[in-house]
C-alpha cells in the first residue's frame, strides 16, 4: 500500500478500569478499500469500530492511535466536539439493530436531512429535497412518502436503507457497518448487502464491515481481519483467508461455517476437528463430485481453484447421512400428517372493530417415520404458527393434524398428553427457554413430572440425558445462568428427549448461537437423531443448516407451503420462484468465489 | 490518551461506575437499617416504654428535651418518646395489613389477567383495576371513615383496597413478560397444567417485582395512615399515632416545635426506609428477571 | 378519530361505573343515612320524618337514578344535615382546590424538569448523587409535614407569609398570592421530589437508546444528541407520571387545606365526614373521582399527540 492509508489504527487497546477487552491492535484501510472485520460474539469487533468513531460507552477507555487521512493527529485525543464534526461527514456508521436506531418521534426525511443541515452540506429545503433523493438512491419504493413516514411505519430492511442514506448523505470517506444485516431476513439481507456494495463502489468509499458471518464478508469485502478474544489473529485478502487460512482459529471458523463440508461420519467440522477440513473450495468440489450435480461454472471459482493447488486433497469418503436414513425409513408410514391447516388470528382494534390476520392459509404436510423434515421460511412465513399448532399449544381455525394415531386437539387433554410423550420441542432462544429459577435437573425432569414419575426416577433419567448431550453431571445441580448459549441448548435438547419421544421438533435451535458452537450443536442433534431413531422436524430460516441436516424440505411463505420435496430436489432444481430467490439470496462460502 | 469523551470531563469514565456502585451499595443497607429501627421501636414498646402512654401528667406538660423526657412532653405531660415508640406499632400494623390485603387480592388477579387466554376476563379485571385507580388511598380511607366511622381498622382496609391495582398491574405485566418466554411454551409441551405453570414458573419469576412493589406500597400506606390520622379520621385516641401527634402539635408550633418535628421525623424515616429498601431490592432483583446475570 | 371516540366512550363508561361505586359504597353503612343525620337522640318518628323528607324510603334504584339525574343537571341535592343545597358549596370549594393543585403542579414541574435532567447527566458524580439523595428524602416527607415546617420557618419564624387562611383574588391580588405561597410550596416541593426521580430515570433510559448513538454518529455531540433527540422521547413517560401525580396531588390538597385552613374541597369533605353529612360526602367524592378520571383521559390524549406510534396505531 504505497498511498497513504485512509484510516490507520495503531496499537489500539480498549479496557474497563479492571480489564483489557481489546488487546493492542493495528490495521489500515486504504482509500476506497473494503475491509471485513470478522469475529464471534465477545471478540471485541464492535468495540473496535465504536472506538474509531469515538462512540465508546463512557466507562470504557481507548488507548493507542487512530488516524484519518486529512486530519491531523490522533482521533482518540480529540474532544467530543471536534470528533462530532468528523462523524457523519468524513466517517459514518450503520448499526446492527434497525428497529431502534432511528428516533421514533421524528419523520424519516427530517432524520436524513438532519445530517446535512448539521454539517451545512445542504440547508433548509435543499436538504429535504436531497434527503428524498438519497432515499431514492437506497431504493426505497416511494421516497417522497418514506420521507414523510415515521420509523415505525417502515420495515426493518427499509429502516436499514434509511440508515444507509443517512450514513452516505455527506459522501463520507469511510463507512463503518456493524452487523448491518444480522437482524434481517435472508432475502432482505441479500438486497441490503447488494446496496452497500453498489453504493460503496460507486462512491469510492472506504468500508469497514463488521460481521460474524464469513459468507457475508466474502460478498462485500476485499480484505478480511479475523478477530477473536480481543485480538486480530489473521488478516489477508478474502481469497487468501478462505483458501489458505494460517491461524488455527481462522481454520476452525471456516470449517465450522461450511455447512456443505462434513467429516467421514457425515458430521460438520468443529474447531476441534478443523485440521481435517479440506478448505471451502475443495469441499465444494468434493461434494459436487459426490452428488454428481452440475454446478454453473463461476469465474471466481476457477481463480480460486488455481490458487490452492497445493492444498491437501479432500477425503473421498464424506458420507451423506440424511440420504442413508431416508433409505432405511422409506418404508415407514407418515408419522405426522397435516391437512388443510388454517389459522386465523383476530386482532382487535377497538371495541367493535377487528381484523383477521391469516397466519396459515391451508397447509398440507406429511412427515415419514424416521424422516428429517426441514421447514424453511422467513419471518412472517407462518412457520412458528405451524409449530405451535403441531405441538398443541394453539387451536387451528380449520384443518387437522395427526401425530401417530392421535389427532391433535388442545381440547382433547388425554390425546394431548399421549401425543406430548411422543413429540417434544427444542426452542430457539437458549436464554429464554430455560426457567432461570429452576435447577437443571428440575428443568430436564419437568416433562416427566406431569407424567407422575417419582423424583428419584426423574433424577436418574436426567443423569442419563445429561451424559447423552455431553455435559457434566455436576451441571444438574446448577442453574441456567451459569451456562453458555450452546450449553443451554444442550440442556434444552436433554429436556426434549427425557420422555423418549419419537418425534423431535427443533425451532431454530442454532440461530442464536455463534458459528463454532452451532456446528457442535448440529452434530449433537444429528447424533441423537441417529441414536434414538428420531423423526426430526427442523424449522429454520437458514437454508444451509436445513440442507445439511434434513432429507426433505418444505418452503413456506406468507402462511403457505410454496414448494416441498427432497432436499436435493429443492436446492438443486427449485421449481418455485420464491425458492429460487431464497436459494440465491443465501450467502454460502462457495458462492463467495 | 483516553477516550474522546473524557477530554470534556476528565473524571467521568472512572467516576461513573464507582459512584453507581457506591450508591447502590448504600441504598439497600440504609433502607433495611431504617426499617429495622422502626420494627425494633415497635417491638420494644410491647414490653417496655419509658412512661405510660395514656396517663396524663399535668405537672410535666409541654416540656423540652431533658434527661427524664429525651424528646419532651405534650400538652398533657405525656412522654413524646413513649408515644413515638408506640406510634411505630400502629404504623407497622397498618402497613402490614394493607400490603397484605393488596397483595393477596392483587397478585392472583394480575397473574390471572396475564395468563388467561379469554380476553374478556383480562379485560374485565383490568377495567375494574382502572376504576379502582380513580380512588386514591387517602380518598377511599376518608370515604370508609365516613361510612364505617373513623378508626385504624377501616383505614387499613381502605388503604389495602386502594393498593390492589398497583399489585395487579405489576403482577400482570410481569406475568405477560414471563408468559412470552419460551420456557412457558416448554412447560406447556411438557403437559403442565395452567395452575402448575402459575405456581412453578410464573410466581417464582415475578416474586422479585412483587416484593419491590410491597416495599413501595408499605411506604405509601405509612403516608396515607399518617395523613388520615392527621385529619383525625384514622387511628383514634387513646392509641398513639404519629399522624395525630402532628395534628395536635399544630397549636404549639410557635412554642414547642419539637412536638411536630419528632413525629414528622419518624414518619419521614419510615417512608424513606421502605422506599430505599424497595429501590435497593429492585437493583438487586432486576438482572435475574431479565434472565441474564 | 375512531380511537378517540372509543377512548371517550370508555371514559364515560368508567365515570358511570364510578357513580355506581360511590353510591353503592354509601349504602353499606350500618344503619341508614337518615338515622345518622337525625343524631343519636332521635326517635323513630324523627328518622321516619327525615326519610320521607329526603326520599330515603324509596327503592335504592330510584334514589340512585334521582341522584345521577340531578348531577347531570348540575344539582347535587340538599344536605340531610344542614338542609342547604350542596351545589354552591362544591362550586366554591372546587375553585380553591384547583388553583392550589394546578399552581403546585406547574411549580413542581419547573423544579423537577431541570433538576431531574441534571441528576441524570451528573449520575455518579457528587452533585448528581446529592440531587438523587435529596429527592429520595423529599419523597419521604408527607406534604402536611412540609406545610408545618414551612409555617414554622416562613410564617412563625420570619413572618413573611400568613400561616393560614384564604383571600379570594377579587379582594386584592397581593393578599391572594401571599396566602397561596406556603400551601402551594408545601404541595409542590414534595411533588417536585417525586417527579425529579421520574425525570431522572426517564432521561437515563433515553440516554441508553440506540437512536442517541445514531445522532452522535451523524455528528451531534453527546449533549446535543440528548437535547435534540432525547428530551422529547423522555417527555412521554414523564407526561404519564405527571398525570397520575396530578391525581395524587388533588388528594394531597385535602390534607394541605386542613393545615392552612383553606375553604377547598378537602376542608368541606372533612367537615362533612365529621358531621356525618353523607350526601355531601358522596357529592365531593364523586367530583374528586371525576376529576381523577378526567385527568387520566387528558393524559391519554396528550400521550397520543406526543407519540406517533400510538397516534398511527389507531
Amino acid at each position: 500500500m504505497a498511498t497513504s492509508p485512509l484510516l490507520r489504527v495503531s496499537d489500539l487497546t480498549i479496557s474497563t478500569h479492571q480489564r483489557e477487552l481489546v488487546h493492542p491492535l493495528s490495521f489500515e484501510i486504504a482509500p476506497g478499500e473494503r475491509v471485513g472485520l470478522i469475529g464471534e460474539s465477545g471478540s471485541g469487533k464492535s468495540l473496535t469500530s465504536s472506538a474509531v468513531m469515538g462512540l465508546l460507552p463512557q466507562e470504557l477507555e481507548a488507548h493507542g492511535s487512530v488516524e484519518l487521512t486529512g486530519e491531523t493527529g490522533n482521533l482518540l485525543d480529540r474532544s467530543e466536539r471536534s470528533l462530532a464534526s468528523l462523524r457523519g461527514r468524513r466517517m459514518s456508521m450503520v448499526f446492527q439493530e434497525p428497529m431502534s436506531a432511528l428516533n421514533p418521534l421524528m419523520r424519516v426525511g427530517a432524520q436524513v436531512a438532519e445530517v446535512m443541515r448539521l454539517h451545512r452540506t445542504a440547508t433548509g429545503e435543499a436538504a429535504m429535497r436531497r434527503a428524498v433523493d438519497l432515499l431514492a438512491q437506497v431504493h426505497l419504493p416511494d421516497p417522497a412518502a418514506a420521507a414523510r413516514a415515521y420509523p415505525h411505519q417502515l420495515s426493518g430492511g427499509q429502516r436499514q436503507r434509511v440508515m444507509l442514506a443517512i450514513a452516505l448523505a455527506n459522501e463520507p470517506d469511510l463507512l463503518i457497518c456493524d452487523e448491518p444485516t444480522t437482524a434481517l431476513d435472508v432475502t432482505v439481507q441479500s438486497a441490503v448487502l447488494d446496496l452497500i456494495d453498489e453504493q460503496v463502489r460507486a462512491r469510492g468509499t472506504g468500508l469497514l464491515f463488521i460481521t460474524h458471518d464469513l459468507a457475508v464478508v466474502a460478498r462485500v469485502c476485499e480484505r478480511v481481519l479475523v478477530m477473536t478474544q480481543g485480538s486480530v489473529v489473521e488478516s489477508g485478502s478474502v481469497e487468501q483467508i478462505f483458501t489458505d487460512p494460517q491461524h488455527e482459529y481462522t481454520r476452525g471458523l471456516l470449517a465450522a461455517s461450511d455447512l456443505s463440508a462434513t467429516d467421514e461420519r457425515g458430521r460438520l467440522f468443529t474447531i476441534a476437528t478443523a485440521s481435517q477440513y479440506p478448505g471451502a473450495v475443495d469441499a465444494a468440489q468434493a461434494s459436487d463430485a459426490r452428488t454428481g450435480t452440475e454446478q454453473v461454472p463461476d469465474v471466481r471459482e476457477t481463480v480460486a481453484q488455481g490458487s490452492d493447488a497445493q492444498v491437501t486433497t479432500p477425503q473421498p469418503s464424506v458420507a451423506q447421512p440424511a440420504q442413508e436414513a431416508t433409505a432405511d425409513a422409506a418404508s415407514g408410514d407418515d408419522l405426522i400428517e397435516v391437512t388443510g391447516l388454517v389459522k386465523t388470528y383476530t386482532r382487535r382494534a377497538g371495541l367493535f372493530r377487528s381484523h383477521a390476520v391469516q397466519a396459515l392459509k391451508g397447509v398440507d404436510l406429511r412427515v415419514r417415520a424416521g424422516g428429517r423434515m426441514g421447514i424453511v421460511g422467513e419471518s412472517g412465513s407462518g412457520k412458528s404458527t405451524l409449530l405451535s399448532l403441531l405441538s398443541g399449544l394453539d387451536t387451528p381455525t380449520a384443518g387437522s393434524i395427526r401425530v401417530g394415531d392421535i389427532v391433535v386437539d388442545p381440547r382433547n387433554v388425554a390425546g394431548l398428553t399421549a401425543m406430548r410423550r411422543d413429540l417434544q420441542i427444542v426452542f430457539q432462544d437458549p436464554f429464554a427457554s430455560l426457567d432461570p429459577r429452576m435447577s437443571v435437573a428440575d428443568i430436564i425432569g419437568e416433562p416427566l413430572q406431569s407424567q407422575g414419575v417419582p423424583r428419584g426416577q426423574r433424577l436418574a433419567r436426567a443423569e442419563e440425558l445429561i451424559d447423552s448431550v455431553g455435559l457434566d453431571r455436576d451441571s444438574l445441580t446448577r442453574f441456567p445462568h451459569q451456562f453458555s448459549g450452546g450449553q443451554r441448548q444442550r440442556i434444552s435438547i436433554a429436556r426434549a428427549l427425557v420422555t423418549r419421544p419419537r418425534i423431535l421438533v427443533a425451532d431454530e435451535p442454532v440461530s442464536a448461537l455463534d458459528v463454532s458452537v452451532r456446528a457442535q450443536v448440529l452434530n449433537l442433534l444429528a447424533d441423537l437423531v441417529d441414536e434414538y431413531s428420531l423423526t426430526l422436524v427442523f424449522v429454520s430460516h437458514d437454508l444451509g443448516v436445513v440442507r445439511h441436516l434434513c432429507s426433505d424440505v418444505a418452503v413456506m411463505r406468507s402462511g403457505e407451503i410454496v414448494e416441498q420435496g427432497t432436499t436435493d430436489q429443492i436446492y438443486d432444481d427449485p421449481a418455485h420462484e420464491y425458492t429460487r430467490a431464497l436459494v440465491a439470496a443465501t450467502p454460502t462460502l462457495q458462492g463467495a468465489f | 490518551m483516553t477516550a474522546p469523551e473524557s477530554s470534556l470531563a476528565p473524571a467521568a469514565p472512572e467516576a461513573a461506575p464507582r459512584g453507581r456502585r457506591r450508591s447502590r451499595d448504600l441504598t439497600f443497607p440504609v433502607g433495611v437499617a431504617l426499617v429495622l429501627l422502626i420494627v425494633v421501636l415497635a417491638l420494644v414498646s410491647l414490653v417496655w416504654t419509658p412512661y405510660d402512654a395514656t396517663t396524663p401528667n399535668p405537672v410535666d406538660r409541654l416540656q423540652g428535651g431533658s434527661a427524664a423526657h429525651p424528646m419532651g412532653t405534650d400538652r398533657y405531660g405525656r412522654d413524646t418518646l413513649t408515644w413515638i415508640m408506640m406510634g411505630a406499632r400502629i404504623t407497622l400494623l397498618v402497613g402490614v395489613v394493607s400490603v397484605g390485603i393488596a397483595m393477596l387480592i392483587g397478585v392472583p388477579l394480575g397473574v390471572l389477567a396475564g395468563m388467561t387466554r379469554m380476553s374478556w376476563l383480562s379485560g374485565l379485571i383490568m377495567r375494574g383495576n382502572d376504576l379502582l385507580l380513580a380512588f386514591p388511598a387517602l380518598l377511599l380511607a376518608i370515604v370508609f371513615s365516613a361510612v364505617f366511622g373513623p378508626g385504624a381498622g377501616p383505614a387499613m382496609i381502605a388503604i389495602g383496597i386502594a393498593a390492589i391495582p398497583a399489585f395487579a398491574r405489576v403482577a400482570r405485566s410481569g406475568t405477560l413478560q414471563i408468559m412470552s418466554r419460551e420456557f412457558i411454551a416448554a412447560a406447556r409441551t411438557a403437559n403442565r397444567s395452567p395452575l402448575q405453570i402459575a405456581i412453578q414458573h410464573v410466581v417464582p419469576n415475578i416474586a422479585g417485582l412483587i416484593i419491590v412493589q410491597a416495599s413501595v406500597t408499605f411506604a405509601l400506606s405509612v403516608l396515607a395512615e399518617a395523613g388520615l390520622s392527621f385529619l383525625g379520621l384514622g387511628t383514634q385516641p387513646p392509641t398513639p399515632s404519629w399522624g395525630r401527634m402532628l395534628q395536635e402539635s399544630q397549636q404549639f408550633l410557635g412554642s414547642r416545635p419539637e412536638l411536630a418535628i419528632w413525629p414528622g421525623l419518624f414518619i419521614a424515616l419510615a417512608v424513606l426506609g421502605f422506599n430505599l429498601m424497595g429501590d435497593g431490592l429492585r437493583d438487586r432483583l432486576d438482572p435475574t428477571l431479565r434472565g441474564r446475570s | 378519530m375512531r380511537a378517540l371516540a372509543f377512548r371517550l366512550l370508555q371514559f364515560l363508561l368508567t365515570v358511570w361505573a364510578a357513580t355506581v361505586a360511590v353510591f353503592g359504597l354509601m349504602q353499606i353503612l350500618p344503619g341508614n343515612a337518615a338515622r345518622v343525620a337525625a343524631g343519636l337522640s332521635a326517635t323513630a318518628e324523627d328518622v321516619e320524618r327525615i326519610e320521607q323528607k329526603f326520599g330515603l324510603d324509596r327503592p335504592l334504584v330510584v334514589q340512585y337514578t334521582d341522584w345521577l339525574g340531578g348531577m347531570l343537571r348540575g344539582d347535587f341535592g340538599v344536605s340531610y344535615v344542614t338542609g342547604a343545597p350542596i351545589t354552591p358549596l362544591v362550586v366554591n370549594s372546587i375553585q380553591v382546590t384547583l388553583i392550589l393543585v394546578i399552581s403546585a403542579m406547574v411549580l413542581a414541574l419547573l423544579i423537577a424538569l431541570p433538576l431531574g435532567t441534571a441528576a441524570a447527566l451528573l449520575r455518579g458524580r457528587g452533585l448528581g448523587t446529592l440531587l438523587s439523595g435529596l429527592s429520595q428524602v423529599g419523597v419521604a416527607i408527607p406534604n402536611f409535614l412540609a406545610g408545618i415546617l414551612l409555617v414554622m420557618v416562613f410564617s412563625l419564624g420570619l413572618g413573611w407569609f400568613p400561616s393560614s387562611g384564604w383571600q379570594a383574588p377579587i379582594f386584592g391580588l397581593g393578599g391572594f398570592l401571599s396566602h397561596l405561597v406556603l400551601p402551594v410550596f408545601a404541595l409542590a416541593l414534595v411533588q417536585a421530589a417525586i417527579l425529579t426521580r421520574y425525570v431522572r430515570s426517564a432521561v437515563l433510559e433515553v440516554m441508553r437508546e440506540d437512536y442517541l448513538r445514531t445522532a452522535r454518529a451523524k455528528g451531534r455531540t453527546a449533549g446535543a444528541a440528548l437535547v435534540v433527540h432525547g428530551l422529547r422521547n423522555a417527555a412521554i413517560p414523564v407526561v404519564t407520571v405527571a398525570g397520575v401525580q396530578l391525581a395524587t396531588l388533588l388528594i394531597g390538597a385535602v390534607v394541605i387545606e386542613q393545615v392552612f385552613v383553606l375553604p377547598g374541597m378537602g376542608s368541606e369533605l372533612v367537615r362533612a365526614v365529621a358531621n356525618r353529612d353523607l350526601l355531601t360526602v358522596q357529592a365531593i367524592v364523586m367530583v374528586l373521582v371525576f376529576l381523577v378520571l378526567l385527568l387520566n383521559l387528558i393524559i391519554d390524549l396528550l400521550y397520543s399527540l406526543l407519540d406517533p406510534r400510538v397516534r398511527n396505531a389507531a
